[in-house]
């Protein structure tokens, strides 16, 4: 009966109480009160032990979505800045990638940008369990926003190869084209589109922090030049010298933005409450 | 924000209890058993005693000495000393204020 009480309680419980609580119940004559107690006591030791190890798993889980904000935001910047280039050898061809009429993402920066995608993914579904404990309803619907936007621009762009034809040119030699209605570039720019939008939510859910602050600059940045290219209207904007500088400004901004959460997330300490 | 040292839940009492037996000076866990059951008429159960005695370690309360044989005993830290000595003023300021009123209520 005593051997069958103590083994009630968790592994980890009875590695450090197990013997002078084995003590007590040999000097003791147990009432069937005592059995209830000691059920009882076995029950809580096994919350606090899960509980205990949910605490470490939100350790482990912080320093992953710190390193994947942190990576994300440099890699995701870096592979749409390595896009940005025109497989025809023109550079900043960005105008391009916002206004979706050519192929203009090259697949040499696909790769860069999944891996981006994918990190940025990860950090979002961290974010949203780390910062949904203040405002768990605000936060997640921020969230939800850039990881639909991340899924979309990550699925074109493993869709992209396939939406590229080589047609033959007139002169004999041949050109890659993405197919029409809605290729792969366009998927993605939606996607991206999204996701930029969604990071400005969540940015604005998290201020006052500074790294929200630098995240907002950023996405709202860029999306007023994704924006200012895509109208018929206000597309003449994109001939402006200014329009490139104001561009790679935002996705900068974006990028430090993401870093900053990443390191905010990395030096917190989860606050492991005694239970 | 960290939780006030005493905040024991459903453990508070049994949790004072055992800081009040621990002032003596070092005792294991039977030795405050049976003192507690003595001293209050109500049984400790050896279940509440160890979740108590836990939570009172996590937050350094008490600290575990060598095991004599099986038995391992507790003693009484500075700073559960010290959250002790607050905890029964504070009390004591409730229950001068509960004789008080009743005082009062009786006149």
């Amino acid at each position: 009966m005593r051997g069958l009480l103590l083994r009630l309680y968790p592994r980890a419980w009875r590695r450090r109480y197990g013997d002078e609580f084995e003590s007590i119940l040999d000097d003791r004559s147990l009432s069937p009160g005592d059995v209830v107690d000691v059920v009882h006591g076995a029950m809580d030791a096994h919350v606090r032990v899960r509980r205990r190890s949910f605490q470490g798993f939100g350790r482990s889980g912080r320093r992953v979505t710190g390193a994947a904000a942190t990576l994300g935001g440099l890699v995701w910047s870096a592979g749409f800045f390595l896009a940005s280039f025109d497989p025809s050898g023109r550079p900043w061809s960005v105008r391009s990638i916002v206004s979706g009429d050519s192929p203009a993402i090259r697949l040499s920066g696909s790769p860069v940008v999944i891996a981006g995608t994918i990190l940025l993914l990860v950090a979002l579904v961290g974010l949203g369990s780390s910062k949904g404990r203040a405002h768990p309803r605000l936060i997640w619907a921020c969230v939800l926003v850039p990881i639909i936007g991340t899924l979309i621009s990550l699925f074109a762009l493993f869709a992209l190869p396939a939406t590229l034809v080589r047609i033959e040119q007139v002169d004999g030699s041949e050109a890659s084209y993405f197919q029409d209605p809605m290729n792969g570039t366009e998927v993605w720019l939606y996607g991206m589109l999204v996701m930029v939008a969604g990071t400005l939510l969540f940015s604005l859910a998290t201020l006052p922090r500074w790294p929200g602050a630098i995240l907002l600059a950023g996405s709202s940045l860029m999306l007023a030049m994704i924006f200012g290219g895509a109208f018929p209207a206000t597309r003449d904007l994109m001939k402006a010298s200014w329009y490139l500088g104001f561009f790679y400004v935002g996705l900068l901004a974006f990028a430090v933005g993401w870093v900053a959460v990443g390191m905010v997330e990395l030096r917190s300490r989860v606050v492991t409450a005694p239970v | 924000m960290a939780p006030p040292p005493f905040d024991l839940g459903r453990f508070a009492e049994p949790g004072l209890l055992i800081l009040i037996s621990l002032t003596e000076g070092p005792k294991h866990g039977y030795a405050i058993m049976t003192e507690l059951e003595g001293e209050t008429g109500k049984p400790m159960g050896p279940g509440t005693l160890y979740a108590a005695l836990a939570r009172l370690e996590d937050r350094g309360l008490i600290e575990a000495l060598a095991p004599i044989e099986r038995r391992r005993p507790y003693r009484l830290t500075a700073v559960g000393a010290k959250i002790l000595a607050e905890r029964l003023h504070d009390l004591d300021r409730v229950v001068r204020k509960g004789l008080g009123r009743l005082g009062e209520e009786a006149r």
